[in-house]
């Protein structure tokens, strides 16, 4: 009797111990080992390229810069008093000002870009499959151009011999054979450039899948244009509007090639002075702490989308 | 108001989908367009909509042209078939949409609103979204939506192919008995022949385009002209016949008296299956066939006979197969086809 019971349970066990998985059965306890595995190589990589220098970054920032640029291992505030403005020359906005043109450049960055990608994701979604293609294609293919050489390519686009500043100089917007660069607006022009694509893809491929009965829906319910955008597209290409904007304002945030190539010397933003301090400077701390400034501002907007998203999840 | 339609042709492509289309539907009556699918039943709904533009003819309602008003412009509102309700506002949001984009007071709006919410049976679900609705709900909520700007004319692009049969059933009754209440015109567009008749005081059947037949729902569905219209509502049986007098034809079943006219030396008659019946009465008999099979339908039951027709009949009493049955074909039943 005490033996059929052993038996029987042993049985029962066995069976708890299996489950199936997508059509496959498999035992319990071999599904979370391999569900570890595939895990633990990618966990390693960002703990190891990720996490590591970021505490490396957070530890440098409060130590201080030697006379000869290597790093001193002594607690200190100064980098952080820096960061809030306070020089060797007493008190300047200078970084703030920096950090702010940095917010500022990347968010009207990500506008213009938002702006441009609506029309043009419309375009892209109402071709005909066969020339749809070609049209992807050219969008994409200053994407896989290097950037410098892209950035290059504007001072081509932007010397005073070209169409554009010749017209500019006909009108009196510049003086006659000026380039039009270093400038913000070439600054915003090559930003715009780069980040276009990304706002673009999302949205198209948001505007593809749209329910258009939405949009007639609205159009029968007397709206006008923008109540049409407002409550029949907005709502519906908002997943792909929020990809494109994190995808922009994230990098746009941190981007120093464009300013440094387009907007001349005095066009810093944070990237720059961060590219500064680890390079021509040697200010490793300083660095450090400017990097996490950034990384604080980025993350900030990834937590705002984030939250975005998940309110529109809820409802 | 009344709409009316004049020669109204649209191409997408190569394909036509509407050919001359002439339609009178007259104020406050529940009219629809029938056909199967691809008939441009649905095109025709979207071009008086202001969805669609006729590529030719003229759309006037109560004797203004419509025909290149924008949707937002016309007095008329749409159920859609997939509801396209707008899924980030709630139910009365989504009622009061109209109103207010025609800047209508928000509180008039919402009252207007809740009103509607009364009439469609939805009290108390003012702040759900539309994802926390059933299908029936959500269908209701259209209906509200389109019904709270007071529209000339209703269009409903089949509102009740979403729905299961049992709910179907009650909502063309309640779609019924709200266009009843309002006194308003409804035009709806349906492939199913059952709905159609529910619901409709009148209708057109459609066909590749063009209206193959348009009348009450009693006059298209007991006297269908073509042969088309009779396949399509059902009728069954198709015999062939040749003319004998003005008012008699002979098929291979017998000489028929028939009600109707005949035109043709050689044409076509139909009978319903539930026109027939079977009689025991010799001097009733039509004509006799032998029983193929005999179906249950629960309250009647359905006999196909040797001879190619099909007989319906009360289902008290079974019919074995090969039994001989002597069918009565009234003079009325008997439908003369023109083609």
């Amino acid at each position: 009797m005490t033996n059929k019971n052993k038996k029987n349970s042993a049985k029962d066990s066995l069976e708890e111990s299996y489950t199936v998985f997508h059509g496959a059965l498999i035992k319990k306890k071999a599904l979370s080992r391999r569900a570890f595995s595939f895990v633990s190589p990618g966990f390693l990589w960002s703990l190891i390229f990720l996490v590591i220098p970021c505490l490396a970054l957070f530890l440098v920032s409060f130590a201080s810069r030697g006379d000869y640029g290597q790093i001193e291992w002594e607690f200190s505030t100064d980098t952080m008093k820096r960061l809030a403005g306070f020089g060797y020359f007493g008190w300047s906005a200078d970084n703030m000002l920096i950090v702010w043109r940095s917010i500022v450049v990347a968010v009207v960055t990500t506008f213009i870009c938002v702006v441009l990608s609506y029309p043009l994701a419309f375009f892209l979604a109402s071709r005909p499959d066969k020339t749809r293609t070609i049209w992807l294609t050219l969008l994409l293919i200053p994407f896989w151009t290097n950037l410098v050489i892209r950035t290059y390519a504007w001072f081509l686009a932007l010397a005073p011999n070209m169409p554009l500043a010749k017209l500019l100089a006909e009108v009196g917007a510049i003086e006659p054979g000026t380039p039009l660069y270093p400038s913000t607006f070439a600054v915003y022009i090559g930003m715009v450039s780069v980040f276009l694509p990304f706002v673009a893809l999302p949205l198209y491929t948001a505007v593809e899948k749209m329910d258009w009965a939405l949009v007639e829906a609205a159009r029968d319910l007397y709206s006008g244009g923008w109540r049409v955008f407002r409550h029949a597209i907005l709502p519906q290409t908002m997943p792909g509007l929020s990809v494109g904007i994190t995808l922009t304002l994230v990098p746009a945030m941190g981007m120093f090639v464009i300013p440094d190539m387009l907007g001349g010397s005095r066009y810093m933003l944070i990237g720059n002075l961060i590219q500064q301090q680890f390079g021509t400077s040697r200010d490793w701390p300083f660095g450090a702490a400017l990097s996490l400034v950034l990384m604080f501002l980025t993350l900030s907007a990834l937590m705002v989308s984030r939250r975005h998203a998940l309110k529109k999840g809820e409802a | 108001m009344d709409l009316k339609i004049f020669a109204v042709c649209k191409k997408y492509g190569e394909i036509e989908a509407l050919k001359y289309v002439d339609l009178k539907v007259e104020q406050g009556e529940f009219f629809t367009l029938l056909g199967p699918s691809g008939c441009g039943k649905t095109t025709l709904l979207r071009v008086i909509a202001g969805l669609e533009l006729a590529d030719s003819g003229m759309v006037m309602l109560g004797g203004e042209t419509i025909t290149r008003k924008p949707a937002n412009e016309r007095p008329v509102n749409t159920v859609f078939q997939s509801y396209a309700l707008f899924p980030h506002l709630t139910v009365l949001e989504n009622i009061s949409f109209g109103l207010i984009s025609r800047k209508i007071p928000k509180a008039e709006a919402i009252a207007k609103a809740k009103e509607m919410l009364d009439l469609v049976q939805l009290v108390g679900f003012d702040d759900r979204k539309p994802n926390q609705m059933s299908g029936g709900q959500q269908q209701r909520v259209a209906l509200a939506r389109a019904l709270a700007n007071e529209p000339e004319v209703l269009l409903l692009d089949e509102p009740m192919s979403a729905l299961d049969a049992k709910l179907r059933v009650q909502v063309q009754i309640e779609l019924r008995q709200i266009q009843q209440r309002l006194e308003k015109t409804f035009i709806m567009v349906t492939h199913d022949q059952q709905e159609a008749l529910t619901v409709s005081d009148r209708m057109a059947v459609m066909n590749v385009g063009e209206v193959a037949q348009i009348g009450t729902v009693r006059d298209v569905y007991d006297r269908p002209k073509s042969r088309f219209v009779a396949d399509f509502l059902q009728t069954q049986n198709f015999i062939e016949a040749e003319r004998m007098a003005e008012h008699r034809v002979k098929t291979i079943y017998g000489e028929w008296t028939v009600s109707d006219p005949v035109p043709w030396e050689k044409g076509m008659v139909t009978v319903r299956p539930e026109n027939m019946s079977v009689t025991t009465d010799a001097s009733d008999c039509t004509f006799k066939g032998k029983v193929e099979t005999s179906l249950y339908r629960g309250c009647y039951q359905e006999l196909f006979l040797d001879n190619g027709l099909q007989v319906e009949t009360e289902s008290v009493k079974p019919y074995a197969q090969g039994e001989e049955v002597m069918v009565n074909v009234p003079q009325n039943a008997v439908v003369v086809l023109n083609d």
